[in-house]
């Protein structure tokens, strides 16, 4: 425990409020990217729909799944350390680790598709006519929303690791697993980040 | 929550709104009513996932404030761009 805190629950609860805060200002950092996707689907309507149709529902569609499901077996991990099992914490670590690297494989091929199909905003962008504009702003916002949701992505398959690592050296016990916690957290978040995203991208304006 | 039931049931719960997410928006073509069910999966990660339940009040007020200043921003922000009302103004050439 260190010298500032009167007791390790108050040690606990300072860095898992400090989590909370640092979340806090992150919904504000996405939530200007909501603010500008209604605001621009409000003005391009039209566009907004050309550019959904377009969009890779099924690769988003099984991203979302695999997030999901990212976010369940690391609190499950939570959960084993919490009640003694440290080899558990590991293996849904590494479960954990492996879907993030399928969520962001698959964006790679997503990307790698649209940029295949011209889908680029620029002097060659491929879709054409009256409403192009604004599918051009989609797509501003889409590669902009996922670019940043996946820098997220690779911080967060990091500090996974971290704990994983951690959890090997024996650094976690049923009495103190607060960094699990912490990073648990911070995953979910990312998870709750796409949640916002994936309709707003695949759906909302079909 | 806690213990391995609540949390399966989450996760569940999660992948049937994500059918139900894809289903509503492709089938009975209700596209718009897609945020609600992002809206109602992002619930259940914070309460099953990110256990919000079991944190302090402080967690409590920076989660709290962190939503509060989100329609903040998306409330007032929008308000202008989405009530504004366009007037068309016809032209009858320059009387100079």
């Amino acid at each position: 425990m260190h010298f500032q805190y009167s007791s390790a629950e108050h040690q606990a609860e300072s860095a898992m409020s400090g989590m909370w805060l640092f979340l806090a200002q992150e919904i504000l950092f996405f939530g200007a990217l909501v603010f500008v996707w209604v605001y621009c689907c409000y003005q391009h309507p039209a566009g907004f729909r050309l550019a959904t149709q377009h969009a890779n529902l099924l690769i988003g569609s099984i991203n979302t799944a695999v997030l999901l499901t990212s976010s369940f077996t690391f609190t499950a991990g939570l959960l084993a350390i919490e009640r003694g099992e440290p080899r558990r914490l590991i293996q849904a670590c590494f479960a954990t680790i492996g879907l993030g690297v399928v969520f962001l494989l698959l964006k790679g091929v997503e990307w790698f598709k649209d940029v295949g199909d011209g889908l680029v905003p620029g002097a060659h962008f491929s879709l054409t006519g009256p409403d192009s504009g604004g599918a051009q702003i989609f797509y501003v916002f889409y590669y902009v929303a996922t670019v940043l949701h996946a820098l997220h992505m690779i911080i967060g398959i990091g500090l996974v690791l971290w704990i994983a690592w951690r959890a090997r050296r024996g650094d976690f016990s049923r009495a103190w697993s607060t960094p699990v916690e912490v990073v648990g957290l911070y995953w979910s978040f990312v998870d709750v980040v796409w949640l916002t995203l994936y309709p707003l991208i695949y759906l909302a304006a079909l | 929550m806690s213990g391995w039931p609540p949390l399966l049931v989450a996760w569940i719960g999660l992948l049937v709104l994500l059918a139900l997410e894809l289903g509503s928006a492709l089938l009975l073509h209700l596209p718009a009513t897609a945020s609600l069910f992002g809206m109602a999966q992002a619930a259940i990660v914070v309460i099953a996932f990110m256990r919000i339940r079991r944190g302090s009040p402080l967690m409590h007020i920076f989660g709290a404030a962190g939503l509060f200043w989100l329609i903040v921003l998306l409330a007032l922000g929008n308000l202008d761009p989405l009530t504004r009302t366009d007037l068309i103004v016809q032209t009858t050439g320059n009387p100079r």
